[in-house]
């Protein structure tokens, strides 16, 4: 599946524009790593389970939307966008979402 | 009064201690992000849209959250009374996004393009279900990487 996150996808031509397709997430993290990575708020640094937190939640969250646009019959996606959330405390949802194209 | 003295020393070495490794760990990311900045600035960010040249595109993603320590938090506080540039802050946010376009570099050059264009960087928002008054910088870089067909 070929992706973009601008209106065209550089090295093909779009021939059929099929909708619009999402895919999300909504991921908790380990409390027993959330406490440890308190402790960086002292003297700072990258919080990295965070980081895993917001990575993993993206690409399971790409993974749905491409499956989506797969079973439209697309073979790329453009214009993708990502949105993230937290919706309760602890837990980050990620929506992926972008226009379902045949590309040739 | 000397007592007194006695009960602030496990205090006052705590924070000193956090203060060293801070200004440690701030002085090796700079050095970090300057090293990586320099290795990799073959590869150029583009946030236009428009491309007319060869090559294939693909999304690429990178993400990086860091957390405000206790001293720019502190220095925030002060700042948000009287007003005025959050000094403190700025330096984290602009670290954060020197580290996120270095991350959005190296995955460029992992699917071996040296052109990103419709660079794009976004703000995240986490809770922690523990600490939630403590605040973090969360950033999303998203980009379409150019590979040439020949390379």
């Amino acid at each position: 599946m070929l992706t973009s996150n601008i209106e065209t996808l550089p090295g093909y031509r779009i021939t059929q524009h099929l909708g619009l397709v999402e895919g999300s997430t909504v991921r908790a993290k380990n409390v027993g790593r959330d406490i440890l990575s308190s402790i960086k708020n002292l003297f700072g640094g990258e919080l990295e389970s965070y980081t895993d937190l917001m990575r993993e939640a993206r690409a399971e969250a790409e993974t749905r939307m491409l499956e989506a646009a797969k079973q439209l019959g697309a073979n790329a996606v453009i214009n993708i966008r990502f949105s993230t959330t937290s919706i309760a405390d602890g837990a980050s949802e990620v929506l992926a979402y972008g226009t379902a194209v045949v590309v040739e | 009064m000397s007592a007194l003295l006695w009960d602030l020393i496990p205090f006052i070495s705590i924070v000193l201690i956090a203060a060293i490794t801070r200004m440690l760990l701030t002085r090796a990311h700079l050095l970090a992000l300057a090293r990586g900045e320099q290795r990799l600035q073959h590869i150029q960010l583009r946030n236009t849209q428009q491309y007319h040249g060869s090559g294939q595109g693909k999304l690429i993603c990178a993400e990086v959250v860091l957390a405000v320590d206790a001293f720019s938090s502190l220095r925030w506080a002060i700042r948000s009374l009287i007003g005025g540039e959050a000094k403190a802050l700025q330096k984290l946010t602009c670290r954060a996004r020197r580290e996120a376009l270095l991350r959005l570099r190296r995955e460029a050059q992992a699917s071996g393009s040296k052109l990103v264009i419709g660079v794009r960087i976004e703000p995240a928002r986490l809770n922690a279900t523990f600490g939630r008054n403590q605040h973090r910088i969360a950033l999303r870089v998203t980009g379409t990487a150019i590979k040439l067909a020949h390379s």
